[in-house]
This record gives C-alpha cells, structure tokens and sequence, in this order.
C-alpha cells in the first residue's frame, strides 16, 4: 500500500494543522521534527550505476557526481493522546525505485503502551530485521554517510503489527519485538513477512538477533511465460510464486563514548531459486575527537547459491538471470563525520570496493559496455541535519 | 612573592571554591518515597536511554532532563559516556521510527527536584547543592 494516493493525501492534509498545533502547544499532544540528507556521490565506474538501495539510477554511468542516491527529506508528527496512546506519522521524499521524489509515507502507525515494557503498534513501521534498520534513512543518527550498503541493500517497511516487550535480567536490558505484515516496495512485494528480534545491553555493548521469514510474490507474473518449451522442466524450480526467503541477522555494537566498533552479519535464503542465497557482512570502527569521528570499515557480499545451471537452461535465459544476481564483492572504506554545528553533521568518506571475475559488483543500469569484475571506487560527500 | 601576587592567587583561589560550592557536581535522585536506594551507573544510563524503562526493583521509571546546561552536559558524559552532539544522534535513532521520545525536560533544578519529589517513578539529576530531604541521592557519577 506504499503508493496508494489517498494513505499520502491523508498524511499531506494531517501535516499542516498538527505542525500548526505543534508550534503552539509546546509541550502538548503534538511535536514535529524532521530530518534530512544532502548527498553527493562518484562513482570511478561510469558503465554502470551505484544505487545504495533503491532507485534506477545513480553515480557512475548517469551522472559523474550524483545527488538521487543519499539526498532526502522527511517530516514527522507525534501526537500524544494520552500516556499510553499515542501515533507516528512520517513522511518522506527521497528518489525512490520508480525514479520520482514524490513523498511516500513512511510511518504511520498508532502505538499503546499497556506499560511502560509492553507496546504494541499497528499501521506502517519499519522491519527491525536489521541491527539499525529502523533509521537507516536517518543520516545524521549514524557516523557514516549511510549504513554499509554490503547489508544495509533493502527495503522494509511493513504494513502490519508489531508488539515489543522490554525486560531486566541482572544489568542486561532486554527487548524482545514481533512483527507481521506485508511489504510493497514497488520491485517486489512479500506478504507474511514475520519478524522477531533481540536486543541485549549491558554495559557499553550492545547484541542483537533477528530472524524473518516472508513470501514473495509478483515479480514473479512476467516470468512465468518464459517457463515454456525447452524451459519447462525448470518451472517447478525457477518459478517464483509464493516462495518463502529467510533472512537472519546476528549484530554487536561497542560504543563506550569516546570510540566505537560494530559490525554485522546477515544470511538471506529461501525457495526463491532465482535470487541468489547471500551472506552479507561488515565491520566498523570510529574515534570521537571533539566534533570529528573518523572511521574505517570493511564490508562483503558473498553470494552462496550458483550462479549458473550450465545445460540445464539450453537457451541461456536463466543462466543470464542468475549471472545478473552475482553482485559479490569486498569493501573497504575509510571517512570521516564533522559535528560542526548544532544539529547539522558534515561527513565525506572514500571506498575502495574489489570485485571478483563474473560479479557485476552490485552495479545497477548496466550499460552493454559494463565489463563485470572490475573494482571501482566511490568518493561521497553528505551534509545531515535533524529539526 | 609580592603582596601583589599574593592578592591574586588568593582572589583566584577563592573564585574557584565559590565555583565548587556553586557546583557540587550532579547527582542522580528519586523521591524520597521511592523504595530505590541506590543505582549503578549502567543502569541510571540505561534509563535515561531508554533501554530500559523500569527501575531494577521493577516499579516503572520515568526520567526527567533538566535543561540544556553545564549539569544536563556533566550528567550524560559521566554517565552515558556520550555528548550533547552523540545524545543528538542518538535520540534521532529513536525519534525518527517512532520508538520513543527522549525524557520530558522540566524547566530548572526546582521543577526537578519538585517533580521527582511527588512521583515515586520518577528519576531525575541536579546540581548536589538543589538537594534536599524530599529526594533520595541514588548515584553520586
């Protein structure tokens, strides 16, 4: 339901008199805030394009210097109704996989709060199937100039339900949280996508695990006439209607303060026989000196299905959809985050991405010129701020 | 030494115990009537952040900010380790998914202190010299 007209007209028309309300009542029911990104990035590879996560076209074959694959903005009201019930509306603008900025709604959920330690929510929120993916967009909560794109590669918002529970054991706080629902991302939609995630911190350490499981379905329409003649025997196997994917994810964080190191792990498989079974990894480490956060990180993409079923296809069709699907790749990338005024961080950081012979190294708009397996480098520049 | 520079570091010396007395440093206080006697740093942190929402004991918490100022700024560095910059980022982790808002903040030391006084889940901090028989010191960072 992402692009449905009358979800965002309704957030649009709600938008105006809360933020009125808002500024007049101070501490009262409502409160708007914002944030945003602007963005620029090079990629070295100009035969191809370098898109984080969504989006049709980005730096490199495109444009020299691009702005569509950081640059956002986004508004949100909260409306406190009562201590216990209160909603999230927020809605962004971002260049977005059918290649507009029209603003989508991107929160919009109402929440009660039995207790403090149990909540529930229901309407669109963001799939915790991420250690941070819940405010991957929000470049100003996070050192980088965007989450490592190695695991941080979809989308996962989620019409739906959710419920949370927060609870001690010891000096570990817990937080256990369930979700369901179903998700339109416009390339793909999944339907009984169902989440649970953990979270434990003690001390300056935070862990975190999540498993997911969903059905995807109708990317699946157009390729279905292929299965026909000589492919026929393949339909069973590369037919897609329905299939489940599995997606886990097992995180850790060390953030004393002064220093911090997190890195994270996450395995994608499933029945989906044409899209490939991943393992996607990153490592990070930063040190806080007065306004500037210097980091380093090491990122990979491995691709653990094949990537080609040799005679089995005799027209070469699906041989070429699953060749498509090898975007393996190693990282590293070293950058920098400026606080240089309240509310406003400047970043700038350079990677160095190594791609093996036959990956397309997670390019998208492959011109017939790209060659696959060739390393590129890409230099970004971002400036995010909260309201 | 002449009477001059004695003059002077005397003056210095007194300027800098009128800025102890001024600021005692920044302890973490419940009501009076709370049955939380005392808190670790960890978990005076992990209330303030939100990682947690109830007191060791159970009871459920609420925290309070004084604001913005040389208290508010000492309070989170001795005890989250983070500053204003981080706390910015940090709260924009969990604004922005509509996961919780950070603490309310009350409008000085006395609002805290009132407030803190009058509701047993109530935790906040204050300057040491703002504290008196109606709150409990449970952390001194």
């Amino acid at each position: 339901m992402r692009n449905r007209p009358s979800a965002l007209a309704l957030a649009l028309a709600s938008l105006v008199p809360f933020s009125a309300l808002a500024q007049d009542a101070g501490e009262g029911m409502f409160s708007f805030s914002g944030y945003g990104t602007l963005g620029a990035v090079r990629n070295s590879e100009n035969h191809a394009d370098f898109v984080p996560t969504q989006g049709t076209i980005g730096a490199g074959y495109t444009h020299m210097w691009s702005t569509t694959p950081d640059t956002r903005l986004a508004a949100q009201v909260d409306a406190r109704f009562t201590d216990k019930f209160s909603a999230v509306l927020q809605v962004l603008s971002e260049y977005d996989a059918l290649g507009s900025y029209e603003p989508q709604v991107e929160l919009a959920h109402v929440k009660y709060a039995f207790t403090p330690a149990l909540q529930v929510r229901a309407g669109r929120f963001t799939a915790p199937i991420f250690m941070l993916s819940e405010y991957r967009k929000v470049g100003y909560a996070m050192p980088w100039v965007r989450p490592p794109v190695e695991v941080y590669d979809t989308a996962v918002t989620i019409d739906g339900g959710d419920a949370s529970y927060k609870f001690n054991v010891g000096d570990v706080a817990l937080s256990v949280q369930v979700s369901a629902g179903s998700s339109d991302e416009k390339t793909f939609k999944l339907h009984d996508a169902r989440t649970l995630a953990l979270r434990a911190e003690f001390g300056s350490s935070t862990l975190f695990g999540s498993y997911s499981t969903a059905k995807l379905d109708s990317i699946t329409t157009p390729l279905l006439a292929l299965y026909q003649g000589p492919l026929a025997p393949l339909a069973d196997t590369y037919a897609i209607e329905g299939d489940d994917l599995e997606f886990a994810s097992f995180g850790y964080a060390y953030d004393p303060g002064t220093w911090f190191a997190r890195g994270e792990i996450t395995r994608t498989s499933g029945e989906v026989n044409l899209l490939p079974k991943l393992t996607n990894a990153y490592v990070s480490a930063g040190y806080r000196i007065g306004q500037f956060t210097p980091y380093a990180t090491l990122g990979s993409v491995q691709v653990d299905s094949e990537t080609s079923i040799g005679a089995r296809d005799p027209i070469g069709v699906i041989n070429a959809g699953l060749a498509s699907t090898n975007g393996e790749l190693k990282s590293a990338t070293v950058g920098a985050r400026w606080d240089f005024r309240e509310n406003v961080a400047l970043k700038a950081e350079y990677a160095h991405v190594d791609v093996p012979t036959g990956s397309n190294g997670g390019l998208v708009n492959r011109q017939p010129t790209f060659k696959t397996g060739q390393n590129y480098d890409l230099l970004s520049l971002s400036l995010d701020f909260v309201f | 030494m002449t009477v001059r520079n004695l003059i002077v570091t005397v003056a210095g010396l007194a300027l800098a115990a009128a800025a102890t007395f001024a600021h005692a440093g920044v302890v973490v206080v419940v009501s009076a009537k709370s049955e939380v006697k005392s808190l670790t740093q960890a978990q005076v942190s992990q209330l303030f952040l939100n990682k947690a929402v109830s007191f060791p004991g159970g009871g459920a918490a609420t925290p309070v900010d004084l604001p913005e100022g040389p208290a508010r700024a000492e309070f989170y560095t001795k005890v989250t380790g983070k500053d204003a910059a981080q706390l910015k980022a940090y709260w924009a982790q969990l604004t922005f998914t509509g996961k919780a808002q950070r603490p309310k903040q009350l409008g000085s030391g006395a609002e805290v202190r009132k407030f803190v006084a009058g509701s047993p889940s109530a935790i906040g901090y204050l300057d040491a010299a703002d504290v008196d028989d109606s709150v409990h010191v449970v952390l001194k960072p």
